[in-house]
């Protein structure tokens, strides 16, 4: 019996080589300038790894910071990124961020997970981002 | 110094909500199909309600029969906003030998969007990716 490689048939093919993040790589801004979530996020290459540094609207004490993002193409075969994951934990609150471009724009969906036991519900938001042109 | 209890100003709260962890689940549960009929990814979820958490069933494409992924517990629940107490989205967690797969879901307009991340651990070249699909009850 041979184990199981593969849930869809077009899971079966590689592209033998490492995802390239260039296509996300940049300054995205959120499309909705009165949000109160993100403002921005900014994805770079740094050594061997991809970060994101996500960039909170209004209160610049509440800066996320950079963290590591994990990088996705559409396909088994391709070797684009078109998607990243990245989570940051702030102690109270676990979020995690999942993201992926469609159409020249960036959409990030959020996902809050409340640790403090302050009777919030973990909570569910996406944002629109466009890239900031150079 | 003051630690820090919100990320952006809709997280804060003047009264904390009693029991706010638990939330609502009916909304999600039912048998939610692929839009795309001619889809090769997943082709089914089956979403029920055990105890205080969801049981979730996924079925992929597969030919002649469809690949059944098999029960897993939604890992976190969420609602829309801090002080809803419906569950409108899940995430759920699939580990197989060869790869290991979030799955993260919200519902919007009455469809189930379910979006899918998928990791490679078997050393076969294949790269990670990310596929999304949009299912109807």
């Amino acid at each position: 019996m041979t184990s199981l490689t593969y849930l869809r048939a077009e899971e079966q093919a590689g592209s033998g080589i490492a995802i390239q993040p260039d296509p996300l790589l940049g300054t995205w801004l959120n499309t909705n300038t009165d949000t109160r979530s993100i403002a921005s996020a900014v994805l770079e290459r740094k050594g061997n790894q991809t970060v994101v540094r996500i960039v909170p609207a209004g209160n610049s004490k509440c800066d996320w910071g950079e963290t590591a993002a994990r990088l996705f193409t559409d396909s088994t075969s391709s070797s684009e990124a078109i998607a990243f994951s990245a989570v940051y934990d702030f102690g109270f609150m676990e979020t995690s961020i999942q993201a992926h471009m469609r159409q020249g724009v960036l959409i990030i969906a959020r996902f809050d997970r409340f640790k403090d036991n302050s009777g919030r519900s973990n909570c569910f938001s996406k944002e629109f981002l466009y890239r900031e042109e150079p | 110094m003051e630690a820090l209890k919100y990320a952006k100003a809709e997280d804060r709260v003047e009264q904390a909500m009693p029991n706010g962890s638990l939330l609502l689940l009916d909304g999600l549960s039912g048998v939610w199909v692929n839009t795309n009929s001619a889809s090769r990814g997943i082709t089914k979820v089956v979403i029920a309600v055990q105890a205080a958490n969801l049981v979730v069933r996924v079925f992929g494409a597969g030919d002649p029969d469809p690949y059944d992924w098999g029960e897993r517990e939604a890992e976190h629940l969420y609602a829309n906003s801090i002080s809803s107490h419906a569950a409108t989205g899940f995430t759920v967690r699939y580990l197989f030998e060869y790869s290991e797969i979030e799955l993260q879901a919200n519902w919007n307009q009455g469809l189930l969007v379910l979006a899918n991340f998928t990791v490679f651990k078997d050393g076969s070249k294949r790269s990670n990716y990310f596929s999304r699909e949009f299912f109807y009850r």
